[in-house]
């Protein structure tokens, strides 16, 4: 029963990609604009320093690290898939679309996810001091 | 022979639909309209569904398979690889009575775009000549093929959302008839895509084209329609250039 369940989500996955890829450039898109809204929040505590000092503290915390490292998978992603549509968009590659979300989006973006994330993991959490 | 458990959505006149599981033997070759055959004949006489050609060229059998729309004639249950097997109506459309659905909003969309050819000369008697490798030529070779069965409307995320939206199939017909150098209406129906619920409202998930049973790249064919709305020169010359090599 597993492997019926996940021959379907791995056929799915393949024959729909254009779908997975949509719903991963809106929620990306979602959560980059709440980051977005929590980065410029920050920046407009510049006005009085003591509190940028105290905000810039919190966001030194573990948690927030991880948070980082998941906002930089949401980045890849969506900047990657950006890519995607663009040439979409431009005719390029129409009959290629499932082949440039997987390899291209996915498999190069994890590439360059553990290239960023594995130094802020071990430099940002595993040695994180105070 | 192996045995399918078969679970079909039933639905009559009540608006709450449910769920009904048959056990059928089938043959290894069979499909799944020969497995609703068999239901209809040896267990539940009421089931209702649509079919015509059983060849895959009327588009009348297009329902939901395994979560996916495709041809029952054309849909053969061992290339399923699952021992239980979910059919239902076509997403999207009103269902009349299990998994017939009303084609309406469909045809509506269909009927939007003047899917006929509307030649310039209408009394000419002469067969018009269209060149394999003119751009026409090459569309149409790969484009002809839509039977109208729904299943790409049915597919698209935006149609469900938008009853407006005139979906794959209407704009692959439209883009056809764009193309065809014999026609003549090609402003109004430029007008008719170049609309929000034209194909501005795709937004390039390519359901269409993983659902169609003929394997038609609609999604092309609607990028192809955006470029000749924001390029109209160009399109309009391409045109004359088929029209005249």
């Amino acid at each position: 029963m597993t492997s019926a369940i996940s021959l379907t989500i791995r056929k799915y996955g393949w024959r729909y990609a254009g779908n997975v890829a949509f719903w991963v450039q809106r929620l990306t898109g979602l959560a980059l604009v709440g980051y977005l809204i929590l980065h410029i929040h920050t920046i407009r505590d510049l006005q009085n320093p003591k509190t940028f000092d105290e905000a810039l503290h919190t966001f030194s915390k573990p948690l927030f690290k991880m948070g980082e490292i998941g906002l930089l998978a949401t980045v890849i992603l969506h900047a990657l898939n950006g890519i995607r549509l663009t040439m979409v968009d431009l005719g390029v590659g129409l009959t290629k679309q499932r082949q440039m979300f997987w390899y291209f989006a996915i498999g190069v973006g994890a590439v360059l996810f553990l290239a960023g994330a594995i130094p802020m993991f071990i430099y940002g959490i595993l040695n994180h001091h105070g | 022979m192996a045995s399918f458990t078969f679970r079909i959505a039933r639905r009559d006149t009540s608006a709450v639909g449910r769920e009904q599981s048959f056990q059928v033997e089938l043959e290894d070759r069979m499909t799944v309209l020969d497995a609703l055959f068999l239901i209809q004949r040896e267990q539940d006489p009421t089931l209702s569904f649509r079919c015509s050609c059983r060849v895959g060229m009327c588009g009348s059998c297009a329902m939901r398979v395994n979560w996916q729309p495709r041809l029952a004639c054309q849909t053969r249950v061992a290339t399923l690889e699952a021992d239980t097997i979910t059919v239902e109506p076509l997403a999207t459309l009103p269902v009349l009575k299990d998994l017939v659905v009303d084609m309406e909003p469909f045809f509506r969309q269909w009927k939007k775009v003047s899917p006929t050819l509307h030649p310039r000369d209408k009394s000419s008697k002469t067969l018009a000549v269209v060149p394999p490798n003119s751009a026409f030529g090459k569309q149409a070779a790969v484009k002809r093929d839509c039977i109208t069965c729904g299943a790409c409307y049915s597919a698209c995320g935006m149609t469900g959302a938008n009853e407006g939206y005139l979906g794959p199939a209407a704009i692959n017909r439209a883009m056809l008839r764009l193309m065809d150098p014999r026609d003549d209406l090609v402003d109004e129906r430029l007008k008719v895509l170049n609309n929000v619920d034209g194909v501005w409202r795709c937004h390039t998930q390519f359901n269409c084209v993983a659902a169609c049973p003929k394997s038609i790249n609609l999604t092309d064919s609607i990028m192809k329609m955006k470029r000749a709305l924001l390029f109209p020169k160009k399109f309009h010359d391409k045109r004359n250039f088929v029209d005249n090599p």
